[in-house]
Formats: structure tokens, C-alpha cells, sequence
């Protein structure tokens, strides 16, 4: 099983809250077999999408910027599961996350269909895979939470992938960081199941 | 209250010639004729500066926020603005009026929903004036275009423009009337759909990829 984690949160805001979500998926994962890819977005140079369109036609699948994004995009793709860590603006994944998603557009095909009463791009992959979404707010703000798992629930959809949101604030202790995250990791283990 | 500037903030990149830049652009023209000053500046510009940004922005009456949709939200750039304003809060001139044109390539305006959300979540904890938000969906119809050179095929937008550039002018919010006239689609959904296709497939030809749109390019 592989399982990515992509990060987004300034680990220099609080070492020990970034530590303790990391800690506790790698502990959760830590069985032999087990392969972890791990992306920091604040050390990563990232462009914006150009919205150019050529990974839909001149470069299908491909994004014709050179950057960190491929190696990122890659592991996603070929992931188990993923995990972001997105601190939350105004309701929406912060920038850094944000840029990320927008240049997964070559994960999709230049080809619209109806899906949950919604109109989408179809996919381009067999396999996508399940994402646990982690926002990250400094304190409760219900306007900027409800945003955010809709949002979350929307990002599923359009790249075709099953999975959950959860949210955590930067002031939890370790201990409740532990047993939200478990929680929600046992959740996706059982769906796993399911499957 | 009358306005005498407005600042049109574009979320799109400025060499994709996106529909936000065909409707902005269109946009600050009927401004002008009004005798409205208006600025014109891409996001991916004013957030390599913090300092160009505040002060470009208290150069302003109004705030104009020209988006694309994009997966399901608003521009990253246009997210990294908003918290570079909300982290200088203080050095912003408050109680000034914004709204948000949006737009999407896909056939239904619904597909908007969050982003208004999220800009109208800024507006509020910026204390600005949230003046609405129109959506323009089927925008791919506009990409590259100059809507006055196509007037029959838009005839509907380029009168909800005027109505808007009226609304600006007043600093009043949005008429329902500009609404009404967005809300209509450009075509019929199944058109749109099938004239995308032919666009995509007319692209690939040119590059002589038409066999190759689905290909798993990560092999995995």
C-alpha cells in the first residue's frame, strides 16, 4: 500500500502541531510493505496553471510546466491513499494547496458528463485514490468550517475519488489531535474494507 | 454614493486570454465612457508585492474581482491576495464596495456556488460592502473574444455589462435585472456541450493528438 502526504501548512507556525498529524498517519501506516511519500509544499516551487489547456490536447495528461508539481501529481496518482494538510482561507484550501490541485486538471480528460447532477470533466484514470482532506484553522470560525467541507466534498467529486474531510485547530494538544485523527483513519480503513 | 475609480483584479493568467479577461476588459471600457477611472491588474502581478498591492488597492473606490472557476473554488491567486489583505487588514481602507464576476466553462452557473461563498466570506471579515456577484457559466463561448465584435451571440451579456457598469458607477449593489440576463444561457446545454467537443477535437487535430486525449500518460 502507498500513501502520500501532501502538505501545505507552515510547519513553522507550530512544529509540534505539524509533528503530531504526521506522527500519527506514519505510526497508523507503519506496517511492513507500507511505502510513504511525503511532499512539503513550503519548500516547493510551484507555478500557477496556466490554463493553457494543452494537457487536454497538445500534451494529453501532461502539464507542459516543469516543476515540483509532477513528482507530486505522480505520487498521487499512484497512491493508496493521500492525505493534504490545507490550512484553510475564508473557506477555501490556501494557496499553496489551492495551485497544487489546479494543476491536477491533467488528471482529467477535455470531455464533459453529467455526475451527481453536476457537469464534470471524465476522468482520465482507472484507479484514483482515496483522500482524507485535513483542514487546519487557528481557531473555530463556523463560516470559513461550513465552506471547507463542502469545498472538500466537491474536490472529491471532481477528481473521482472516495474519501473524507476533517478539521483541526492549530491549538489541540497532541492528545486530541491523536484521537480525531485515528478516528477518521479507521473510518477510511473501513471503507477500505467495504471496497 | 457615486464612485470615481474602480479596480478590476483579474483571478485568470494574463496570456490565456480567459472570458475573465474578455468580460473585464469590455467591462472597463463602458466604465470609461462613464467617466469611471478604472485599473486593470492581474493577481499573479499584485501578490509579488505586498507593499504595490495595499496601495494599489487604497487607489480605489471599488473593487472588482473578474474569476474563473476553478476546481470548484476561487483561483489560487486570488486566494493568496485575499490573505495577504487579511493579514494587512489594518492598513485597508474599510467600508468600500466589491463584487465578484465569475466565470465557468461549464454549462451551468451552479458550479459557482463555492466561490461566492468564499469571496463573500473575505468581504466580511475584510468589512467591505458586498455589492453580489454575477456568473457568467458556458464561458468558453467567450474565450478570445471581443464581445462587441460578436454582439447577436452576446447580446444578452453585453446588455447585464451595461447594467452593471451603471450599478459600479452608483456603488449600488447588483440589479436583479443584470442577474436575469446572465441566468439565461448562451446555448442550449446539449450545443454547448457538443460545440466543446468539437473545439477540443478541432485543437487536437492541429496537433495531431485526436487518438491520443485519453492516454494513461503516468503508466501506472
Amino acid at each position: 500500500m502507498k500513501i502520500t502526504l501532501i502538505n501545505g501548512y507552515d510547519r513553522s507556525r507550530s512544529p509540534s502541531f505539524l509533528d503530531s498529524i504526521k506522527r500519527t498517519i506514519s505510526d497508523y501506516y507503519s506496517k511492513p510493505g507500507q511505502q510513504m511519500a511525503y511532499h512539503d509544499l513550503m519548500n516547493k516551487e510551484i507555478s500557477t496553471c496556466l490554463e493553457c489547456e494543452d494537457c487536454f490536447v497538445k500534451t494529453p495528461g501532461k502539464c507542459v510546466i516543469e516543476d515540483d508539481h509532477f513528482l507530486i501529481m505522480r505520487d498521487y496518482i499512484t497512491s493508496d491513499i493521500v492525505f493534504w494538510i490545507a490550512p484553510i482561507s475564508f473557506g477555501s484550501y490556501g494557496a499553496n494547496v489551492k495551485r497544487v490541485m489546479e494543476r491536477f486538471q491533467p488528471l482529467l480528460v477535455p470531455s464533459i458528463e453529467k455526475t451527481k447532477g453536476k457537469y464534470r470533466y471524465k476522468k482520465r484514470y482507472l484507479k484514483y485514490p482515496k483522500v482524507m482532506i485535513i483542514g487546519i484553522l487557528p481557531e473555530a470560525d463556523k463560516a470559513d468550517e461550513t465552506i471547507f467541507f463542502e469545498l472538500a466534498e466537491s474536490s472529491l467529486e471532481i477528481f473521482s475519488s472516495k474519501g473524507l474531510s476533517l478539521l483541526l485547530y492549530e491549538h489541540l494538544s497532541d492528545g486530541e489531535i491523536l484521537e480525531r485523527l485515528e478516528k477518521t483513519l479507521e473510518d477510511i480503513g473501513r471503507s477500505d474494507n467495504e471496497d | 454614493m457615486k464612485i470615481s475609480s474602480a479596480l478590476l483584479i483579474f483571478g485568470c493568467q494574463e496570456k490565456s486570454k480567459g472570458s475573465a479577461d474578455v468580460i473585464g476588459k469590455f467591462l472597463s471600457n463602458k466604465l470609461q465612457e462613464k467617466m469611471v477611472h478604472t485599473g486593470l491588474r492581474y493577481a499573479s502581478d499584485l501578490i509579488r508585492s505586498k507593499e504595490i498591492l495595499i496601495s494599489t488597492i487604497n487607489d480605489f473606490d471599488s473593487i472588482i474581482l473578474l474569476c474563473p472557476e476553478k476546481i470548484g473554488g476561487l483561483p489560487s491567486d486570488i486566494i493568496e491576495l485575499m490573505d495577504i489583505l487579511s493579514v494587512n487588514k489594518e492598513q485597508i481602507h474599510k467600508d468600500r464596495p466589491i463584487m465578484l464576476l465569475l466565470e465557468s466553462d461549464f454549462p451551468e452557473i451552479e458550479q459557482n456556488n463555492l466561490s461566492v461563498k468564499i469571496a463573500r466570506n473575505f468581504s466580511e471579515k475584510m468589512k467591505f460592502k458586498w455589492q453580489g456577484v454575477l456568473c457568467f457559466s458556458q464561458s468558453g463561448m467567450m474565450r478570445d473574444k471581443n464581445l462587441s465584435d460578436i454582439k447577436n451571440k452576446f447580446k444578452r451579456i453585453i446588455k447585464a455589462l451595461e447594467v452593471l457598469a451603471n450599478n459600479i458607477e452608483e456603488g449600488g449593489k447588483i440589479n436583479t435585472k443584470a442577474y436575469e440576463l446572465v441566468n439565461k444561457k448562451i446555448m442550449s446545454v446539449t450545443s454547448y456541450n457538443l460545440s466543446k467537443k468539437k473545439q477540443w477535437k478541432n485543437e487536437a487535430k492541429k496537433y495531431g493528438t485526436q487518438k491520443e486525449l485519453d492516454l494513461k500518460t503516468l503508466d501506472i
